[in-house]
């Protein structure tokens, strides 16, 4: 397996196959917390090592203890808990080891059990057949990989929208589509945007 | 005088009244609509709206989960310990998602492929842990039923009107049968003159672009209500301010012709 | 600590109950979903095969087209088989499933999933793929969706391919099978060598074997329709007659006649004397005058020559235009044009008339023709002037081993030798020129052997090997061998260390180039 794997998984997972333009997934974080681009980043850093810790173990979760026993179909059950406990432990570690990065992260990490992403991507990595592509083993590192890729994704378009309403907000728009609905049509052309990349990989 | 109380009524007056079953049922579908006016569940708002049939498909599965798992959370509320409230009821609704997404898969094979991964993305649509730890576990379960179906109709109700006007602006026809387990297969408006075929609505953007579309319609509503209300509000004040000054002028005049 | 212990407990009953739950709906529809999920696979393949009973799937290893389904209807004949493929075109990737019947019929060509943009693939006109016979596919050039009917040709032809591999049918044309009943299995393929126009026989085959060394000659001709085959060895001698493997018995008796001139040589059949099939006397007729005066030539765009009193005239066969010429290259004795004919050509008239004639003397007193220049004498009719110069330059380079100044060598290793000059132009010796595998593919060597026997020079005239190998450890080393009239596999060894495949390869020229030289250089 070459590095390109890996390349592709990274730069399909974050552009082309975006979670939030292309795939709906995260969408209430994505208008929710995006008001300010610092909360927007904040918001990010939680997803981004949730969802690569998650997908990694919800993959060995599957391969290794759901599907030798014959159970896949509780995979959402079990991979939902896992999150959830999953989340409940990271926010333990830090709030125990850095108290700053608690004051960052911590007020997110609650919202991430309900963000949709996070299964999303989980129960996406299974679907997506990595493990019949590459080999259970060698599937495990596409797949992280790829919800590396995902977080990146989620980053940036929370990134970008973020600075998109900052200015929205000081814009004189009709009082009907102030605040929510013009930045949903306005998540709809960059999603028209992203839909360019289509042909990249 | 009489006449004139029946010509302005006090608009604070309906909030008195006591909520009935109906008002329970009713608020989830318009005043307290968990798409349009909570923003809640947007993520399957988006993704499974690109057709009326699989809007409504997701719909009833939500309904189906959202009912059963307020009566549940309901029943149990007293059992559970505050500490484990979360966890416990995500396993309530874990389960009956899986169970709807079995049941689906094996009675309506299509709309379970359309909807793919939506199905267990039920799991942490907001609506349903909302409505279990807001409602459901602090009211009876005849109550929380009637709240779980109200809101999944309000739900299941946007979610159509969002899919209708996607279906046909991208396609000018709504087709039935498709991925319902329909004896038939039916195409409605179906007119050939169609020739726009904005596939723009299939995809994401078209989601975001009609969601916000119909937000906007909604507050534009919403404004001219709240601008009916305030002018109610202000005529019933310049009423009573009226009414006030006349009992004032009358009393002073009785007290003048007693004095008198 | 019982707080604790509840806590537990709750958890353990909910996850019990819930656990119960999901198992009790999961044996329930377990059934249900394992057909749900079969039938959706058999979904497509029912739309192409409305008969279909069952089928039968098995993954195949193949680039483009990933599962074949044998379909079979309600008595269990098959009635068919359906061929998976994928592709991935500018727009995205798309899946198509290909439908063949038994009678090598397409039954339905079916897209099954694609990123496509639906507009342009659902008007792709599929339907009229259905239906047509497997050997002669027409695909509509004029769809609106090229990047997608391309993926849809593509996948359709591999998996007509594919069906034909696996129904084991007989790939060959029906040239091949007369050649291959002339000359046996080595018979690999066969060139058209030349075409003639209204004769006794249509076509010149040069027959050849996997390592494309000449068999033999075969000419065909019609007999009732039916293709029928004379083959010679590359000296002329009759080797015999046949047709196709599917042709009808009667011609059997008809070949009988010729049976007892096997190993005759062409010159000395009395075709006066010959009784039969007067098509097949007059082919033989036709062959013995042809060949009578003239020798062949085994080199592209040329097919034979004959010697007279002024020189030699070369007949060559290049691709114009439209369709095949034939031209006739006049030398002299010294290897200057004297004149060129176009003895036969399918182009437009007009072309030939304005351009391609007046121009033909210009060539006249030529020795040495430079491609690229010849060619701009026939601006105004590129395709045939381009095969006219063809057939000029191969046979200005032919002249050497005319005139005997280069002699073609039948070697394992060498391919031909000519004399040697150097830039004074004084005799040195005799240039070898010679192929031998290296580490990727073929070398070719230039080896120039002195009066005395002894190397005079080495040089690689092409080659696929990795440049950095032969820079750095082949070319520098070659001159330790210069002046050597001897050479041993250990010096080679030591001299390429580093690239030893390479380096075997310059050993088996240098050491074939010297045998041969010693054995019958000076003949």
């Amino acid at each position: 397996m070459s590095l390109e794997v890996f390349f592709v998984a990274i730069i399909s997972s974050m552009l082309i196959n975006n979670v939030v333009l292309m795939r709906f997934l995260g969408v209430c974080p994505f208008l929710g917390v995006s008001k300010k681009t610092e909360s927007a980043i904040g918001m990010s850093a939680a997803v981004m090592f949730v969802m690569v810790v998650a997908s990694f173990v919800t993959y060995l979760l599957y391969y290794y203890v759901l599907e030798p026993v014959g159970i896949t179909y509780i995979s959402t059950i079990a991979f939902i808990l896992i999150i959830a406990s999953l989340v409940q432990l990271v926010e333990m570690f830090i709030k125990k080891f850095s108290k700053k990065l608690y004051k960052g992260l911590g007020i997110y990490l609650p919202l991430i059990v309900t963000n949709c992403a996070i299964l999303g991507v989980a129960e996406g990595n299974i679907a997506q057949g990595y493990a019949t592509d590459y080999g259970v083993l060698s599937g495990l590192w596409v797949a992280t990989t790829s919800a590396f890729g995902a977080a990146l994704g989620f980053g940036l378009v929370m990134f970008l929208f973020s600075a998109i309403r900052e200015r929205l907000d000081h814009t004189d728009v009709p009082p009907a589509w102030k605040g929510l609905p013009v930045s949903l049509v306005t998540a709809g052309i960059m999603a028209m945007a992203f839909l360019g990349l289509g042909g990249m990989v | 005088m009489a006449e004139n109380k029946k010509a302005v009524k006090n608009p604070n007056q309906k909030k008195k009244k006591k909520a009935t079953q109906f008002d329970n049922f009713f608020k989830g579908v318009v005043r307290e609509n968990p798409i349009f006016v909570f923003l809640l569940g947007l993520c399957p708002a988006l993704a499974v709206t690109n057709t009326l049939e699989t809007a409504l498909g997701m719909g009833v599965l939500v309904i189906f989960v959202l009912t059963a798992s307020n009566l549940v959370v309901s029943l149990i509320k007293n059992l559970i310990p505050d500490q484990i409230q979360i966890p416990a009821y995500i396993v309530v609704i874990a389960t009956f998602v899986t169970i709807v997404g079995l049941l689906t898969e094996a009675y309506a094979f299509e709309l379970h492929q359309a909807l793919g991964i939506f199905i267990p993305l039920i799991v942490v649509n907001c609506l349903i842990m909302g409505r279990a730890t807001a409602y459901a576990s602090k009211n009876g379960p005849f109550n929380s039923i009637i709240d779980g179906v109200g809101m999944g109709v309000g739900f299941m109700l946007a979610m159509m009107l969002i899919g209708v006007s996607r279906e046909i602006l991208a396609t000018g026809a709504i087709t039935f049968g498709r991925y319902l387990p329909l004896p038939f297969e039916v195409s409605l408006i179906d007119t050939d003159m169609y020739m726009f075929n904005m596939e723009v609505f299939v995809g994401p953007a078209g989601g975001f672009i009609m969601i916000g579309v119909f937000l906007a319609i909604f507050t534009a509503i919403g404004n001219y209500n709240k601008r009916k209300k305030a002018q109610a509000r202000q005529a019933w004040i310049e009423q009573k301010k009226k009414e006030a000054a006349e009992r004032k002028k009358r009393k002073a005049m009785e007290e003048a012709g007693d004095s008198a | 600590m019982l707080y604790k212990l509840k806590i537990a407990l709750t958890l353990l009953i909910v996850g019990l109950l819930s656990g119960g739950a999901i198992v009790f709906v999961h044996t329930m529809t377990e059934d249900r979903i394992q057909e749900n999920r079969e039938l959706a696979e058999l979904e497509d393949y029912q739309e192409i095969f409305p008969d279909m009973a069952s089928a039968e799937e098995e993954d195949i290893d193949h680039d483009v087209i990933d599962r074949r389904a044998k379909i079979y209807d309600a008595d269990d004949e098959q009635i068919g088989e359906i061929y998976r493929g994928h592709d991935t075109n500018n727009f995205g990737d798309i899946t198509v499933l290909v439908g063949i019947t038994m009678d090598f019929e397409i039954k339905q060509v079916l897209v099954s999933q694609t990123e496509n943009t639906p507009n342009y693939y659902q008007d792709m006109p599929l339907e009229n793929l259905a239906g047509q016979a497997t050997d002669d596919i027409t695909y509509d050039t004029n769809t609106g969706a090229t990047a997608s009917y391309n993926s849809v040709e593509m996948i359709t032809d591999y998996a007509v391919e594919l069906f034909y591999e696996f129904q084991d049918v007989d790939l060959r044309s029906s040239e091949l099978q007369a050649l291959q009943t002339i000359y046996g299995e080595a018979a690999d393929d066969y060139i058209e060598h030349f075409t003639f126009e209204d004769e006794a026989v249509h076509t010149e085959y040069r027959v050849i074997d996997e390592n494309e060394s000449t068999l033999g000659y075969a000419y065909d001709l019609d007999i009732d329709g039916e293709l029928v085959m004379l083959g010679f060895t590359p000296d002329d001698e009759f080797l015999g007659i046949a047709s196709d493997d599917d042709s009808h018995d009667d011609l059997s008796d008809v070949f009988a006649d010729f049976e007892d001139l096997e190993g005759d040589m062409i010159e000395d059949i009395d075709v006066d004397a010959l009784e039969g099939e007067q098509a097949i006397i007059d082919a033989f007729a036709f062959i013995q005058d042809l060949v009578e005066d003239t020798e062949r030539i085994e080199e592209e765009y040329l097919v034979r020559y004959r010697e007279t009193d002024e020189g030699y005239v070369i007949t060559g066969f290049a691709e114009g235009f439209n369709a095949m010429n034939v031209i006739e290259v006049t030398l002299s004795d010294d290897g200057e044009i004297t004149d060129i004919e176009l003895v036969r050509t399918d182009d437009t008239d007009d072309y030939v008339e304005d351009y391609i004639e007046p121009n033909l003397d210009a060539f006249d007193g030529e020795s040495d023709l430079d491609a690229d220049d010849a060619l701009d004498t026939f601006a105004g009719a590129t395709g045939t002037g381009e095969s006219i110069v063809n057939v000029i330059v191969a046979a200005l380079d032919y002249y050497p081993v005319l005139s005997g100044a280069l002699e073609m060598i039948d070697h394992d290793v060498l391919n031909f030798r000519e004399d040697y000059y150097d830039d004074e132009g004084d005799l040195i010796g005799l240039l070898y020129r010679g192929e031998a595998e290296g580490f990727n593919a073929t070398n070719v060597f230039d080896v120039v052997i002195d009066e005395d026997g002894a190397i005079y020079s080495i040089e690689i005239v092409e080659t696929n090997d990795t440049e950095e190998y032969l820079d750095d450890y082949i070319i520098p080393n070659l001159e330790d061998f210069i002046g050597e009239t001897d050479v041993t596999q250990d010096e080679t060894d030591d001299a390429f260390a580093g690239a030893s495949e390479t380096g075997d390869s310059v050993y088996d020229m240098l050491s074939a180039t010297l045998e041969y030289h010693a054995e019958g250089g000076d003949e």
